[in-house]
């Protein structure tokens, strides 16, 4: 008997004591860039969510409020990530089997439909009509830079089918699509040599708007932006022995930061969401439904 | 075979209708319009290739009777069917033509069901923003609509299934429960309603939702939802399991629907079958499983893109037709507008020029005018000038001739001298002229024997000697002096200004050079004399009586009578009347020579020792 209780404590120590292991995309060196962010600092002590780091900075604040929830809801184990490739994040095939438990990456709801049996979704981290984005066009493609509205018809815009979100919000709008599958950057190159006029981007965090790549300038479409109709969420492995709890803490973690407005500043310091474009007019405005939902 | 039965009992029908002589035009239509009905009827169960032949007799029969809602039905329909087909190309003109047809109808419900089926087509070809621009247009027809109208839920169908294609599926759900709203009693309306209700609450991850909307419509409407609805209805309640996380469920539906789309056209739903199950049997641990429908679902989708690829390729070619018809069209009503306007142009410079050139006209014919005008008034004067000068001219000469007349008148033409009507035209003038204290010396002179020269030299020779007397007393008389030729050989002269005694100087002279003067006639010198007789004036015939001018002259011819009595060659001058009571001028005339005698005429003579005769 006194074996017996030994081996369920130990055992319950062990749990409690081993890390928690959250699943990262490894094609980026988000690992690199996060330490680089943190700079000595506990990551539960994060409060100045501004990008101190060259490129996207929005995985970077997810790495860090995926923990800063986790932690307020109750889960005091240490977060180890475990560096993937895309394309296994994009099936979530391991969180699916149990073999991960969870992805320090938001997703949009949509790609998520056919595993919700599977995953369990968290409470939006972004809300539907938070994410918002601009025309970018090329700098010196000075005859863009103030299209009006009305003559958005005239527009050419690249974008990826696979891109669900933006497919479906350009759509909406009355300008032309060219669907090109590939790199991201090529089709900033697109832009770039005149091949279509604009490619749909969040807004940059510089002050002037201007998308800086390799070089290159970009800048939006002046007074315009659309916003991505859908909302993004963590997603934790029902499979994993871990899930529900952690999926519980990650929950209850994620409210409290709502509540402290954590989650609005922190997405609006990394420049998610861009206060300058506040004012700026809506394209696809009618998906909102505001006012009737 | 049957539908070639049908196909020949309807012609033969319509023939026979036709031919049928007494039939109505009313009558043939109404029985068009019941083929028609009927033929729908058949065709409610799906899209049948067998109907067409059906189809497009009525279409002739109806586009023959100009029952033009018939012959837009049948047009959308056989579009349906080419683009159920695939036949995109011929879909999109048929429709097309359709809409043309329903907008020269102007029937609002005609109008509403064809964009209807042309939103349709243009989901199919995936032109979200064509359909979304015919929606708009359909919503504003709408408004038209009774409220009661079963198409306003068509229209919001439509609708919702426009969002849900385009991937606004909030906005889908909020047309559907406005749809929702409107009665209805179509049930064939009310399942697509509801399945779609179902669809959008899967792409919104609202599952329970989906399956109570699923457990509806299959309570409701099975019985009566066509194959495709059937379909869609096993897809959605499989991916409403599947999403709840029933893996096992969701794989037994989705091979119950699996096993109904094989053999059929329906691709979409079959990838979509495929996909939910290697996505369940993945969720399962089923893996081998998963791999193959994985597969199949890769092949279903490769042949869909081929097919949408081919389709797309076909609808831009008809894009492109349609297009390319539209530029000509455009450019030819380019053209024509070009023309309209250089016609327009080309009549306006000629307006322009009729109008310059009428305008000149008119200048021209002011300026001719102003010219005529001015050529008339300058005519019109000079014509005034020259008949102003000839008034001018003639009235000179008629002054001249009428002093000519004057002075013929007033003339004697043989002599040059005034005569007796000259000087009662001017004699009064001459006695007013007189000035106090001078005196007018009335003087009459005639020729001695005139008589006998005429007798003896002839009358031409008379009148050269009366010529020649004439010019001696011109130059014996002053320029003052009045000399007339008083009628035959006898002158006048009047001497103004002049005493008796002057007077008596002159006649002397006169008498000595008429005596002196050697009148030439016809070669020979003739000696001629002249006897004088002259009064003054004014002469006091009485204290207070002065006789008048002419009393004065009778006076002095009284003296030259008497000249010629006493002597001839001989002048008599009256020097006063002196009595001394007033006399009778006539008495004093008839007895002239008596008062000389008597003293009462004082008179004196160039012939001494004048012995007045009784």
């Amino acid at each position: 008997m006194k074996w017996c209780l030994f081996f369920l404590f130990s055992s319950f120590y062990v749990q409690a004591q081993a890390p928690l292991v959250v699943d990262i995309i490894s094609s980026e060196n988000f690992s690199l860039r996060y330490e680089e962010f943190l700079d000595g600092r506990s990551v539960l002590d994060v409060e100045d969510f501004h990008p101190s780091t060259k490129g996207s900075h929005i995985e970077i604040i997810e790495m860090v409020l995926l923990q800063q929830a986790l932690h307020l809801g109750g889960e005091q184990r240490k977060v180890i990530f475990n560096p993937k490739p895309s394309v296994n994040i994009i099936e979530f095939s391991d969180l699916i089997a149990g073999e991960s438990l969870v992805l320090a990456r938001s997703t949009w709801h949509e790609d998520l439909l056919d595993y919700k049996g599977s995953l369990f979704v968290s409470e939006p981290l972004v809300e539907y009509g938070e994410y918002e984005a601009g025309f970018y066009v090329a700098k010196r493609n000075i005859a863009l830079h103030n299209m009006p509205a009305e003559r958005l018809n005239q527009l050419t815009v690249v974008a990826n089918p696979r891109w669900k979100v933006d497919w479906r919000a350009l759509n909406n709008t009355d300008v032309n699509i060219v669907s090109f599958i590939g790199p991201w950057e090529t089709m900033l190159e697109m832009v770039e040599t005149e091949i279509v006029d604009a490619m749909l981007v969040n807004f940059s965090v510089s002050q002037s708007l201007v998308l800086n790549f390799e070089g290159r300038e970009y800048v939006p479409i002046n007074e315009l932006k659309l916003f991505l109709p859908d909302s993004r969420h963590f997603v934790v492995s029902k499979r994993h022995p871990d899930g529900k709890r952690v999926f519980a803490a990650l929950n209850k973690g994620l409210a409290i930061l709502k509540e402290r407005g954590i989650l609005r500043k922190a997405l609006t310091e990394s420049g998610f969401i861009n206060e300058k474009v506040a004012p700026w007019h809506m394209v696809n405005e009618a998906m909102l439904m505001r006012g009737i939902q | 075979m049957s539908w070639l039965k049908g196909c020949w009992c309807y012609c033969m029908l319509l023939i026979a209708y036709e031919a049928h002589s007494a039939d109505t035009v009313t009558q043939q239509k109404q029985t068009i319009s019941a083929a028609f009905e009927q033929l729908k009827f058949q065709m409610k169960s799906g899209y049948e290739l067998s109907s067409l032949p059906q189809l497009r007799v009525i279409r002739s029969q109806a586009a023959h009777y100009a029952q033009r809602e018939i012959v837009i039905h049948t047009i959308l329909i056989e579009a349906s069917i080419r683009q159920h087909f695939g036949d995109y190309k011929h879909s999109l003109s048929m429709h097309y033509e359709a809409l043309d047809m329903a907008e020269q109808l102007n029937n609002p419900r005609i109008m509403v069901k064809t964009l209807l089926a042309v939103i349709d087509l243009e989901l199919d070809l995936e032109r979200f923003d064509h359909a979304a621009r015919y929606i708009n247009r359909v919503v504003q027809i709408g408004n038209s609509l009774q409220s009661g109208d079963e198409l306003l839920v068509h229209i919001k169908l439509w609708q919702a299934r426009t969002h849900l294609e385009r991937g606004s599926f909030r906005q889908a759900q909020h047309e559907l429960d406005l749809g929702r709203k409107l009665p209805l009693e179509d049930k064939r309306l009310s399942a697509e309603l509801l399945l779609t209700e179902a669809q959008v609450a899967l792409k919104l991850g609202d599952y329970l939702l989906s399956q109570t909307l699923l457990s509806e419509f299959s309570a409701k409407y099975m019985l009566v939802a066509d194959t495709k609805a059937k379909l869609n209805y096993q897809l959605a309640l499989a991916a409403s399991t599947l999403q709840a996380g029933m893996f096992t469920e969701a794989i037994t539906l989705a091979m119950t629907g699996l096993d109904q789309t094989f053999h059929t056209r329906y691709l979409e739903e079959q990838s979509s079958l495929q996909r939910l199950l290697a996505s369940a049997f993945a969720q399962v641990g089923n893996y081998q499983q998963a791999h193959l429908y994985l597969k199949r679902y890769s092949l279903t989708e490769r042949a869909l893109d081929q097919q949408k690829r081919n389709n797309k390729v076909l609808q831009l070619e008809a894009q492109y037709a349609l297009a390319h018809q539209q530029q000509q069209v455009s450019l030819l009503e380019k053209d024509n507008t070009l023309k309209a306007q250089q016609i327009v142009q080309h009549r306006q410079v000629l307006e322009n020029s009729k109008l310059t050139q009428q305008r000149w006209l008119l200048i021209g014919v002011l300026c001719a005018a102003a010219i005529v005008f001015v050529y008339w008034r300058w005519q019109n004067i000079r014509y005034t000038t020259r008949l102003e000068t000839q008034v001018a001219q003639r009235t000179a000469e008629l002054k001249e001739r009428n002093e000519r007349l004057q002075a013929l008148s007033f003339t004697d033409s043989l002599t040059g001298l005034n005569n007796r009507h000259y000087f009662f035209s001017t004699i009064d003038s001459q006695i007013n002229a007189l000035k106090p204290k001078h005196d007018i010396i009335f003087c009459m002179i005639d020729i001695d024997h005139f008589k006998r020269i005429n007798d003896t030299y002839g009358h031409a020779a008379g009148d050269l000697v009366l010529q020649s007397f004439a010019d001696i007393l011109k130059q014996c008389t002053r320029s003052s002096d009045l000399l007339v030729r008083w009628g035959g050989e006898e002158f006048l002269l009047v001497m103004p200004d002049m005493s008796t005694r002057d007077a008596q100087e002159v006649v002397e002279r006169i008498r000595q050079q008429v005596e002196r003067f050697p009148f030439i006639v016809n070669g020979e010198t003739v000696q001629c004399t002249c006897s004088i007789g002259f009064a003054p004036y004014p002469l006091m015939t009485g204290e207070f009586k002065q006789a008048s001018w002419e009393q004065v002259l009778e006076l002095a011819d009284s003296g030259l009578y008497l000249a010629k009595e006493v002597n001839r060659n001989t002048w008599i001058g009256l020097d006063s009347v002196s009595a001394s009571e007033p006399i009778d001028f006539d008495y004093l005339l008839k007895n002239y020579k008596e008062q000389v005698r008597l003293g009462s005429i004082v008179i004196s003579s160039s012939y001494e020792g004048l012995q007045v005769p009784v």
